[in-house]
């Protein structure tokens, strides 16, 4: 008895299938839809036209929703940079006060300086 | 293959994609046996062999575009075949009826057969569970390497090897006690 491996190698060969299979695959072949690519497949998709409708206004609504975010953002810039400016210039005015009281200040003590200084001489004259 | 004959099958595939049927013709003609026979040694179903393998040379047709040569194409129809045969027999319920076309043309005269030794064996071979039974298929139809398998497969190498050598035993053992001790 010839060992299993053999035994199966014939058991297993290869058959031909039943004569006219190529004709039968090449008959169904002729009943399916014609290949489509992606481009095709996307095509096909956008013919529908109920899709076609909700996808221009999803385009739409996304391009309105992302004008908004846009606009309250450039308006939240601007109010920023306002009130900045607007403290700046405050702070300016406060630093300018404050620069002429001490100006002041010392303009009244060099002139008391001064005020002593001369009276000795004169009393010595 | 010869670089000649490569050279053919890629001018082919490469008609085949631009939609010319005779050249898928061709093809289907090449590798017919191949898909009908591991799907014939696995279904054991004639008819459904001819379904399934319909079915793999279809869906080629719609994916030719991705088959890169002729060694691409064997192993994509060996994949897809195997694949589909794995999904068309969990997918059916055994009901334990056979068809007048399912049951094989009887074969002619022989001498170097053992006939009762072939329908023993085919018998065993039908009670292997699915994936050993396609790795047995894969390689003693196909002469496959056991990597070639495992790719055709897609299971570890190692799974393959050890489902086979199960599969081996579990088939010499059977073979052994139904032929009266008889070893094989």
């Amino acid at each position: 008895m010839k060992p299993i491996d053999d035994e199966l190698r014939r058991l297993l060969r290869r058959k031909e299938p039943p004569a006219g299979f190529v004709e039968r695959v090449m008959a169904r072949l002729r009943t399916e839809p014609p290949r489509s690519t992606l481009v095709q497949r996307r095509s096909a998709f956008f013919r529908w036209p109920v899709l076609r409708w909700a996808v221009a206004a999803a385009v739409v609504c996304i391009a309105v929703v992302a004008g908004i975010v846009r606009q309250q953002h450039q308006q939240q810039v601007r109010a920023q940079a306002e009130r900045a400016s607007r403290q700046a210039i405050l702070a300016l005015r406060i630093t300018n006060e404050q620069i002429d009281s001490a100006l002041e200040r010392a303009q009244h003590v060099t002139a008391q300086a001064l005020d002593v200084r001369k009276s000795p001489k004169q009393e010595m004259e | 293959m010869s670089r000649v004959a490569e050279h053919a099958i890629d001018a082919t595939l490469a008609r085949c994609a631009d939609g010319d049927h005779s050249a898928f013709a061709e093809i289907v003609r090449e590798h017919q046996a191949m898909v009908y026979s591991v799907a014939l040694h696995f279904l054991k179903s004639p008819s459904t062999a001819e379904d399934v393998a319909q079915d793999v040379f279809l869906e080629l047709y719609r994916s030719v575009g991705s088959i890169k040569s002729g060694e691409h194409l064997r192993f994509w129809l060996r994949k897809v075949t195997c694949h589909r045969s794995i999904d068309r027999v969990r997918r059916s319920k055994p009901d334990g009826t056979l068809s007048l076309e399912d049951v094989p043309e009887p074969a002619g005269l022989d001498h170097t057969r053992d006939p009762l030794m072939e329908e023993k064996l085919w018998k065993l071979v039908a009670t292997l569970p699915d994936k050993p039974r396609m790795a047995v298929i894969l390689r003693y139809q196909e002469e496959m390497e056991l990597h070639e398998v495992a790719e055709v497969m897609e299971i570890p190498i190692n799974t393959v090897k050890s489902s086979i050598e199960r599969a081996l035993a579990l088939l010499r053992t059977k073979l052994t006690r139904s032929m009266g001790g008889v070893k094989v």
